[in-house]
């Protein structure tokens, strides 16, 4: 399918980078939901307040 | 074809997943996003460094705010909307940009792309191939829908996905995404726009 694409030049493998950053490393030994900030993960849907004909506009522009 | 291509079928779920259990949703994100920046700072005679924590933060975020939109019982009743390949792609795009993923570019000495633009990819890394990630993804969804309408079954060569977008668009939606607040819904609209997508 993608025939004649580029390889992504020197880019180390995820394993080197893991080794190589230890910050990296740490960030990923939590599950991921465990990682996001409070504020973000209590946040409500922006929708929340909006209208049923607000909604149904959005919903036509795929923006629910 | 590249198992961690970008342009394949499922792309989303497979970024937000990985190929579990073989491969981490956080190695599948990494092989892919990272894979596909330093192809496109190739095509503008640069390399990267990507700083693997702030990927993975960018990823993080993005499939936080996907697993939100599917909060829409009182739109779509019962069954949850899955966000469309515009929006997936509009947030994944503004996420990268957000978190600045790029640690460091370097150009290479020989440019074969012209000096103006390895100077200005040079100067808008993290936001011209935060751009071009997310377009490409829409560019390969709409070629994918092109492709099944017309009865064929596969797609698609990446260097027509690439042609769809020029680079003086490309450049200042860069400009836009590095001064400005754009936000991810901003995005969702101007890639449909550019692509031409009216349904």
């Amino acid at each position: 399918m993608m025939d004649g694409r580029k390889q992504a030049g020197t880019m180390p493998s995820f394993q080197e980078v893991l080794e190589r950053d230890p910050a990296a490393r740490e960030y990923i030994s939590r599950p991921w939901q465990e990682r996001l900030p409070q504020w973000n993960r209590n946040c409500l849907p922006e929708t929340e307040d909006a209208t049923e004909e607000e909604i149904a506009v959005l919903r036509n522009l795929g923006l629910n | 074809m590249d198992e961690f291509s970008l342009f394949q079928k499922g792309i989303f779920e497979l970024l937000k997943n990985g190929r579990p259990p073989a491969i981490s949703r956080e190695e599948f994100f990494y092989n892919a996003i990272a894979g596909e920046a330093c192809r496109i700072a190739q095509d503008f005679s640069c390399s990267l460094e990507i700083n693997a924590r702030r990927l993975f933060e960018a990823q993080d975020y993005w499939a936080w705010d996907m697993l939100s939109m599917a909060v829409t019982d009182r739109i779509e009743g019962p069954s949850p909307a899955v966000p469309c390949a515009f929006k997936h792609a509009a947030f994944l795009t503004y996420w990268l940009r957000r978190r600045i993923f790029v640690e460091r570019v370097r150009r290479h000495p020989h440019s074969g792309c012209g000096r103006d633009k390895t100077d200005f990819y040079s100067d808008h890394a993290t936001e011209l191939t935060a751009f071009l990630i997310g377009i490409r993804l829409c560019a390969y969804h709409v070629a994918r829908k092109e492709a099944k309408a017309a009865g064929r079954g596969e797609v698609v060569r990446l260097p027509l996905l690439a042609q769809r977008i020029r680079f003086d668009i490309a450049r200042e939606y860069a400009i836009l995404l590095r001064h400005k607040n754009v936000s991810p819904h901003a995005l969702y609209l101007a890639f449909r726009s550019l692509l031409c997508v009216t349904a």
